[in-house]
Parts: C-alpha cells; structure tokens; sequence
C-alpha cells in the first residue's frame, strides 16, 4: 500500500539528499575540472606539434636556407659597401653628378633634391621588418648633344651613388633648331627626369 | 551498513539478537509485560542505526486460501485489503500471499490471506519500536519462512508438513507443491525429548485429521511428515513418531539443515527458532506483515541510503571519469614533453647549422625580409637603355622616321598615357590593374615632308616602323596617331599642294612592357 510523503518525512532525509547533492555537485566539478584540464593539454600538446613542425621544416630547409642566407648576406654587404644601407650621402650625390658631368664633358645639368620619405607604397608595396626604405626624389633637366649622353650619365650615376637609383620618368625632347651663328655643335636635346635616390635604413630599437 | 538485528516474539517474551555472518548473538529476553517493554526501549535506544526484523512464532494465526479473479494495480491493491479486512477484521498484521494463476477457465489467482491475529501481543513492541525511530524491514512469520527451508530439505515432495519444534511450541506447516497452505502452533510447556517428541506425534496426528477434514489432503493419501530434531534427540523421537501407512516421518538432522544455511550458532536442543531466524536474516520473504505505518523508518533509511549511495556512486562515476581524463592528461603531457625534448634537440641542430653562417649583419628573419624587398624594388625598376636601343633597332629598319620626343616612365598602368585612333567610337580598353610594374614610352615620331603627297607610303612606313618594334616581343606596340587618318569615323578632306608642303607628318606611338 502506497504511502504519503510528508513534510517531516523530508525533515529526515534532508542530509542525505544533501550529501548526495553535494557529492554528485562534486563529481560534476571534478568531470569539468579534468576536461578543462585535458582540453587544455590538448592545446598545448596541438601548439608543441606545430611548433616541432615547423623547426622540422626549418631544420630540413636549413642546407638551402643556408645558401639563401650566404647570398642574401652577401648582397647585404654589397649594397652596404656602395653605401644603399645607412644615411644619405647628399654631399657625395652633388660631387658625383658634378664629377660625371666635367668627365662626359656634358651641357648644363638643373636638379632638385627633395626632401626624403618613406617610399611611395604605389611604387613598393609592403614593408620590411626592421628597415625602412627611404626615397629622396630628384626632379633634373639636361641639355644633350645625343640621347647617349642621357644613357652614360644615368649609368656612371648609378654605378657610383652611395644609393639605389630608380628612373621614375624621363622625357627627352628634340630642341628647336638653333638659328644665328653659335661657337661649337648647340645641344640638340632637352632631357626631363626624375629620379629617386633609395636609402635603407635599420629601425631604431624603441628604447 | 547498519547492523542487522532480529526480534524474535512468542506469547510470553520478545527476545532480541544480533545477526552477523551466519552467528546469532542474543542480547535481550524482555517478558510480555511493562517492565519488559521498558527494557526494550532502552535497548533500543541502545542500538540506533541498527535495522530490526520480526519473526512472530504466535498461536493466533489465521489462514484462509481463495481464489479471485485476476487484476492488476490499484484494483488489486483494493480487492486483496477489502479481503484481508473481511478475514481479519480489525487486525492491521495481515498479509495476501499469491499461489499462482489457474491453468485454465478465466484463469483466476489463487491466494493465501495469512494474519497475526493478536495485535495487541504486537502492540507494545510496536510501539516501543515507533517511538524509538528504529527501523523496522517487516512482520513476518515462522511459518513464511518454511517455503525457504524446504526449498533445500531433499526430496522434494509434492506435498509435507513440516514439523519444527520452538520456544513458543510445536510448529506445523502443511506445504503443496512448495507453497504454504496452513500452519498452526501448538503451545508446549513441556522440557523433556520424550514429552516433546510424544507431543509432535499427538499434534501430528491432529493436525492430519484437520487436513483431511478441510479437504487439503485426500483420503488414503500418506502425508510425509518431516521433523527437525537436533542429532542427539535422534533416537527418542524414533521411539514415539513412528512410520504408518498414512504418516511418513522423516527426521531430519537440525543441526544439518543449520549447516546447509550457514547458521555457525548451532542450537543445542531440538528447538529450531534459531535456524528460522538465521533464514530470516538471509532472505526475508516478500511477503510480511506489517503495516506501511510501522515500516516508516525503515522506508526513510532506505531512501536516505538510496540517496547516499546514489551521490556516492555518481561522485564515484565521475572520479572514474576524471581518472581516465587524468589518464590522459598524463600521456598528453607525457607526448608534449617528448614533442618539446625533440623540439629543443631540433633548434639545437639548426642553430648549429646557423652557427656556420657567416656574421649576420642582423637576424635571419629581418635580413631575408629586407633583400626581399630589395629585390621587388629592383622587379619593379629599369633602366631606359633597353628601350632607347629598341626604338634605335626599330630605326635602323625605317630610316625615313625621324623621331621628336620620347616619354618614358615607370607605371603600374600599362595603358598610362594612350588614346586609341583605332575607332573613337569603341570604348578605350579598362588601365590593367594588379600590382605589375610597367615601362610605358610614348614615343613621337616624324616623317620626311617630301612624303607629304604619298599618303599611303606615309602610312606603310609608320605600319613598319611599328612591325619593326614589336620584333621585340615583350613590346607591347600601339599605334596611337598617324601622320595621315583614314579612319571612318573621322572626316578626311583634301589639302593643296603648298598646304601639304607645309604639314609636318607626325605620328605617335606608345609602347609598354611589363617588368
């Protein structure tokens, strides 16, 4: 025969369905703290994984790797010996188009070197680490006996500036005939270029 | 586990034992009288926590087998107490035994309505029991328990009636096919083996005559009769309950029968009380006699245990669960650390190998970022020489063309700079976008005036000024304006001869390569 549950019925039995709360609570907070626990194992154990992947695939790129660096270095070297690396040499620049103008016995040279910048983003895009590239541009008009004059100038100035030259734009334009009696051949060209000096310099470490 | 004690109550006493392991420990006699209650309320008050079962071995016990209609739930709940309370009236100690359904007709139930018929023998125990909180499994009867007995008593027999001899008399059972039909306990006062063993005969005899009057044993039927006698009283119970043809006696050994059940407390007399209780303390019958109200404590100790052990088993699941977590947590460590062992032994061999680089002028990753950069901005750069000694190779081909004026730049757009003849009416081409560099020239050229009146020579030696450009096939060659236009979509009139010595033959053309 079924019997009622009363109040005092509860009264009695109100521990032990506490404890069983408590130990079942307690069981739950153990099951959620092992699976926290694993979970975040597994994280670790995923991170280790990928971390022993990727300095696998160094250490097997490291033969090719190390030639890449052996050439980079040297490029490194070669373009910090011809001064790309570090600070303008605005000074030398002058002397030097001064220098090539006297040797190749050219007309009258006009330039304007702007103030430098970082490089237009247009013309290189991303960035590079730890160095800035820096761009000083040069607005310069020549008179040419010859389109070659052009040519040996732009090549002495590239092989001897303590900087990357980059020809942005050049417009050569046959001049009017001359008229009247003039001592010598006139030029027979008119040259308008710009040109931008590229620098590179290491980022200072934030102090 | 709380202990298990066990009440043992007869007309005169209540006596009360502990149970454990198959040894019964006595450790109360308390007499039917106030005195005796007292006793058994301190008692009890003694053994809190302790869970009680009662055996009664009481004369009034009443007994009566019909059948019913078979139902189920509420309506047999129903059916068996309206029965119960029409055959014990005004007795709460009842109990409806099934026998089993019929084989055939409706196939009804048959039952076995059993009552202690003597409440207020329980009273005073009961109550006593009740206020003291104990709590008590059930009533059941020392006739009950005999199912369980005979069940392992070889042979087995269809029919018996067993003979126990206790505290409270001479105990006999009338079992069919196993199951219990009447029991009655005749009072004895007697001490002696002989007078004992001369009252089973005599009760045995009686009680053969009342099955064959009530119809439960057939006429000419031998009823087998067994006997539980201790082994030393053998031979006197030989002497008075002798074989006939309607009585067969078996004697068993009691003593025996106690070791098939394991009871290790052997009685030292005929006296069987003890076997029964052993019996109860093992495997109580469903069946008992008490009320829900009277099994109340022992409900709530149930429910509390069943609470307890449900919170123990859940907290015991969950920590077999986190052990296994914890497991393998364990070899996930374990695997993270051999991971980071062969990790560090890896960077050690690579920063060996890096150790024979020459001296890095700055960190491998900012020196391959840097020559990287350097080497797009030497991609997206060139020189103008390779053109001006195109156009100078293009020259070579036409010697008629002169050429005015070269513009030449860096550009992303290849088209920069253009404007079609080839049809103003047709949408200039969209600027090629992406991130390629191009060298775009546009280049003016100028025709001799003595071609003025030779329109189609003028046009054959722009077309192959123009085919000798594109000779160079990274040369992208559009003939942007001719010295002379023939296209429909423009108006074309006629010029004299001095306007056309005065007309100078300019043509344009643009050129572009991706670098």
């Amino acid at each position: 025969m079924a019997t009622s549950f009363s109040k005092d019925d509860f009264r009695r039995i109100r521990l032990s369905l506490a404890a069983a709360v408590v130990m079942a609570a307690a069981g739950g907070a153990i099951v959620h703290a092992s699976l926290l626990l694993h979970q975040a194992e597994k994280k670790n154990q995923a991170a280790a994984q990928a971390k022993r992947a990727e300095i696998q695939g160094r250490l097997m790129r490291a033969r090719d790797e190390e030639l890449e660096v052996k050439s980079k270095i040297a490029r490194y070297n070669g373009l910090s010996e011809r001064g790309v690396f570090g600070e303008e040499q605005r000074l030398d620049w002058v002397e030097q188009i001064r220098r090539i103008k006297t040797e190749r016995k050219l007309f009258d040279i006009q330039y304007e070197i702007a103030p430098q910048q970082a490089i237009d983003a247009a013309l290189l895009p991303g960035s590079s680490a730890n160095f800035d590239f820096l761009s000083s541009s040069m607005q310069m008009r020549m008179k040419l006996l010859h389109e070659e004059d052009l040519l040996n100038f732009l090549a002495d100035l590239r092989a001897s500036a303590q900087a990357y030259l980059r020809v942005r734009r050049c417009d050569v334009d046959r001049l009017p005939k001359a008229t009247g009696e003039n001592r010598g051949i006139p030029p027979q060209l008119s040259a308008d270029c710009t040109i931008d000096w590229i620098t590179i310099r290491e980022k200072k470490a934030a102090s | 586990m709380p202990q298990q004690r066990l009440l043992y109550l007869d007309t005169n006493h209540l006596s009360a034992l502990l149970w454990h392991g198959g040894t019964l420990r006595e450790e109360g006699h308390f007499p039917h009288d106030d005195a005796g209650v007292a006793a058994f309320t301190e008692y009890l008050a003694r053994h809190r926590g302790s869970n009680f079962r009662l055996l009664a071995d009481v004369t009034d016990e009443g007994f009566q087998i019909e059948t019913l209609p078979y139902t189920q739930g509420a309506d047999r709940s129903a059916l068996l107490a309206r029965k119960l309370g029409q055959y014990f009236y005004g007795s709460p100690l009842t109990t409806a035994i099934s026998c089993g359904r019929e084989k055939s007709g409706r196939r009804d139930e048959k039952f076995l309505f059993a009552g202690l018929t003597l409440s207020k023998l329980f009273d005073p125990w009961l109550a006593a029991l009740r206020a003291a909180e104990a709590p008590l499994e059930g009533i059941y009867s020392l006739s009950l328990l005999g199912t369980a007995l005979l069940a392992k008593l070889p042979p087995v027999r269809e029919r018996c009636l067993l003979v126990s001899i206790s505290r409270g008399g001479i105990r006999q059972s009338f079992f069919e096919n196993g199951q219990l039909k009447f029991s009655r306990l005749s009072p004895m006062m007697a001490n002696d083996a002989a007078e004992i063993a001369a009252g089973c005969a005599a009760e045995v005899a009686k009680i053969q005559q009342y099955l064959l009057g009530q119809r439960l044993l057939a006429r000419g039927t031998p009823l087998p009769v067994i006997a539980l006698v201790h082994p030393a009283q053998t031979g006197t119970f030989l002497e008075h309950c002798k074989n006939m043809e309607e009585l067969q006696v078996t004697l068993h050994d009691l003593h025996a029968a106690c070791k098939t059940f394991g009871l290790k407390t052997l009685p030292r007399d005929s006296r069987s009380e003890a076997l029964f209780l052993h019996l109860l303390a093992q495997n109580p019958p469903r069946e008992q006699f008490a009320p829900p109200p009277e099994r109340r404590f022992h409900r709530l100790w149930r429910i509390r245990s069943w609470l307890v052990k449900g919170g123990a088993l859940a907290l015991l699941g969950c920590l077999i669960f986190a052990g296994r977590e914890a497991v393998n947590i364990m070899e996930s460590r374990s695997a993270t650390a051999d991971l980071q062992q062969q990790t560090e032994a890896d960077t050690q061999k690579y920063h060996a190998i890096q150790g024979t680089f020459p001296p890095m002028p700055t960190s491998t990753d900012n020196l391959r970022a840097v020559m990287n950069r350097f080497d797009d901005l030497e991609k997206r750069s060139a020189s103008i020489e390779p053109l001006y000694h195109a156009v100078s190779r293009a020259l070579g081909e036409a010697p008629k063309v002169d050429i005015e004026r070269i513009q030449w730049q860096l550009s992303g757009n290849p088209d920069e700079g253009i404007k079609f003849i080839a049809d103003p009416r047709k949408p200039a081409p969209a600027a090629a976008g992406g991130n390629g560099m191009h060298e775009v020239a546009i280049v003016h050229g100028l025709l001799p005036a003595s071609m003025a009146a030779d329109q189609r020579g003028q046009l054959e030696t722009v077309n192959a000024f123009a085919d000798a450009l594109r000779k160079n096939a990274a040369l992208n060659v559009t003939v942007q304006r001719m010295p002379f236009d023939i296209e429909s979509g423009k108006s074309l009139k006629s010029s004299s001869e001095t306007e056309q010595a005065a007309a100078q033959l300019k043509f344009v053309i643009h050129l572009s390569r991706k670098l």
